[in-house]
């Protein structure tokens, strides 16, 4: 019989080996041997997925690895959920997420909430084709500390701009940060619009928000760009 | 030198008269601004569905290519669910469910995809990838064979003649329901997922027989390989999974020496010698803001390789004709050394270019592009 420290560090592995039988098979040791579901998540599955988002930063792993650790992260919250304690369920902070409005891809937005829920965070995602006023409305009824906007397509990005005068106008913008991200999108345009950060790829993003809840004590939101 | 000897001799690795020009990926918003700022009418969005109407459009900006693009779908009949004011969901011909924009070019978003379990691929769409449906111009049934060989005759007296086909992986995500989803139907399924690229490869190569007994002069495959951070799988899996497939699709126009091109967006240079090993010629589009820089990639794989594309859309895009001079002549003075380059934009043009700096971009690319090259 595995000791804690064992399985934990197996289900890590597993993650890190995108071995979904064995985060299935593994989670279920833990909630067998007594481990508490919140540490193997946040020591065990999330440790792993870590490793597996600085592979895919260092060209071991592709996007494709990085797909299959996400699948296996799901399986094993899906196994390991239930079974969290109400008084767990807090969190690092809360994201606000979403493609802007003509845009339809959620790729890279599904990679970033998929590392950012395994950091810890809460992560509300309004899916694709979302409007400036969606997106404030959003931020105004949910209190996000962190907006994040994807787009793909060169066409689609003005709408990133759109949405942060639309925040400012409705008073929201000095309890937000701002991350933006997609392919076509450079550290000089989120300059030129306002956001607080480009994420190049959705490890960085992650890196990024969890630099800034780091620094919540900070009185000016620091910028990465 | 016509264009058809001359992207013949590119390809051939041979120096041409000047350096290869083809650009036909506009989004629709940008043909309409142009359209505002004085382009003609007759010049429009090409349509593979009515291949003469896209004539004037290669005509306007002197493309060298044209292509034949092929239906290769399990031909499902499309079914309209719901039609809004710029969008529809309907089912497709490759039996998907999917949102489309209608008044604009974006990807669409799948919403219920055919193939979701090896079950789903084997009785909906293995049974339909019947090269020998008369439907189909590869079938020895196929009744309209001397009209498609007239079709292309008549084309390469203007231009040279490729077939374009989707290729096996982005086949694959149109069943599968987009990107996202095939990735993890792969990595979930790896070992079905090698019989269903070349169940696709093996499909796509006999349909390439046909339009090679109606004359073509090449292939060109799309299949996007990579987004921003590199190919979407490890060197491994691709040489696993996917490159039977493309040597497949490649062979029968290897065996009779005729080129073949693949275009694939994002940064693949971990692939590049494998995509070479499978059989392809030549690369497009060379993307710069994700790194295929065309000069290092001439110096790189300029032997066994011709590059199509690498001008820089955002400096298109940016007005400053001096600088869209500066990158055409620096690129083609790379790139085009000793011949094996036809210039293009990295990319679909978008509406951020305006048609005064397109025209100066093709301009320059004419200026530079001469053998001996003055870049």
């Amino acid at each position: 019989m595995l000791d804690e420290r064992e399985i934990l560090d197996r289900l890590k592995d597993c993650i890190v080996n995108l071995d979904i039988p064995c985060v299935q098979e593994t989670c279920r040791d833990a909630l067998a041997g007594g481990i508490s579901a919140y540490r193997a998540i946040v020591d065990g599955l999330s440790k792993g997925l870590e490793i597996v988002g600085g592979k895919y930063e260092t060209k071991e792993y592709y996007l494709a690895d990085l797909m299959l650790a996400g699948e296996a992260m799901k399986e094993g919250m899906r196994i390991l959920q239930p079974h969290l304690e109400r008084k767990e369920l807090g969190t690092l902070g809360k994201v606000l997420i979403g493609t802007v409005r003509g845009d339809l891809h959620d790729l890279g937005k599904n990679v970033v909430a998929m590392f950012l829920e395994a950091a810890g965070f809460e992560v509300i995602d309004l899916g694709t084709d979302v409007s400036a006023q969606k997106f404030v409305d959003a931020a105004l009824s949910q209190n996000p500390d962190i907006l994040g906007m994807s787009a793909l397509l060169t066409t689609t990005m003005p709408e990133m701009k759109k949405t942060i005068r639309e925040i400012e106008k409705a008073g929201s913008r000095a309890a937000l940060r701002i991350i933006i991200g997609g392919a076509p999108v450079s550290s000089e345009y989120g300059e030129e619009i306002g956001a607080d950060a480009v994420g190049s790829d959705a490890v960085e993003g992650v890196n990024v928000c969890k630099a800034w809840i780091d620094r919540r004590t900070c009185v000016r939101p620091e910028r990465h760009i | 030198m016509d264009s058809r000897k001359r992207i013949a001799a590119i390809l051939d690795g041979q120096e041409p008269d000047r350096v290869g020009f083809q650009d036909t990926d506009f989004f629709s918003d940008t043909i309409e601004r142009w359209h505002a700022e004085g382009l003609p009418r007759a010049v429009d969005v090409v349509k593979p569905s009515l291949p003469w109407l896209n004539v004037p459009a290669l005509k306007y900006f002197g493309d060298d290519i044209y292509v034949v693009w092929t239906d290769i779908s399990p031909k499902y009949d499309a079914i309209d669910y719901q039609v809004g004011e710029d969008w529809c969901i309907a089912k497709d011909e490759f039996g998907a469910t999917k949102k489309s924009w209608t008044t604009r070019s974006a990807s669409p978003q799948y919403l219920e995809p055919v193939v979701k379990t090896p079950q789903d691929f084997r009785e909906k769409i293995d049974p339909l990838l019947d090269h020998e449906d008369m439907r189909r111009v590869s079938s020895s049934h196929y009744p309209f064979k001397h009209e498609l060989a007239q079709m292309v005759n008549r084309f390469q007296h203007e231009f040279f003649v490729v077939v374009g086909m989707v290729g096996p992986f982005e086949y694959s995500t149109y069943l599968c329901g987009g990107l996202a989803a095939t990735l993890i139907f792969v990595m979930k399924n790896q070992d079905f997922a090698s019989y269903m690229f070349s169940r696709i490869g093996d499909f796509l190569r006999r349909i390439g027989e046909g339009y090679i007994e109606a004359g073509v002069d090449g292939l060109w495959l799309f299949d996007d390989q990579g987004s921003q951070d590199g190919p979407f799988f490890s060197p491994r899996l691709y040489a696993k999974l996917l490159k039977p497939a493309h040597e497949a699709v490649c062979e029968p126009f290897r065996r009779r020496r005729l080129p073949r091109l693949i275009h694939s967006d994002g940064y693949l240079e971990p692939i590049v010698s494998y995509l070479i090993e499978a059989g392809f010629v030549a690369l497009h589009p060379l993307q710069n803001k994700v790194g295929m820089d065309v000069r290092r990639l001439k110096e790189k794989y300029g032997k066994e390789l011709t590059l199509i594309g690498g001008i820089d859309t955002r400096i298109l895009s940016s007005g400053d004709l001096r600088a869209i001079e500066n990158e055409v002549r620096s690129k083609i003075g790379i790139a085009g050394q000793g011949g094996g380059y036809i210039v293009a934009s990295d990319g679909p043009v978008p509406p951020t270019i305006s048609l005064a700096s397109y025209r100066f971009f093709v301009e320059q690319a004419r200026k530079y592009g001469s053998y001996p090259l003055k870049a």
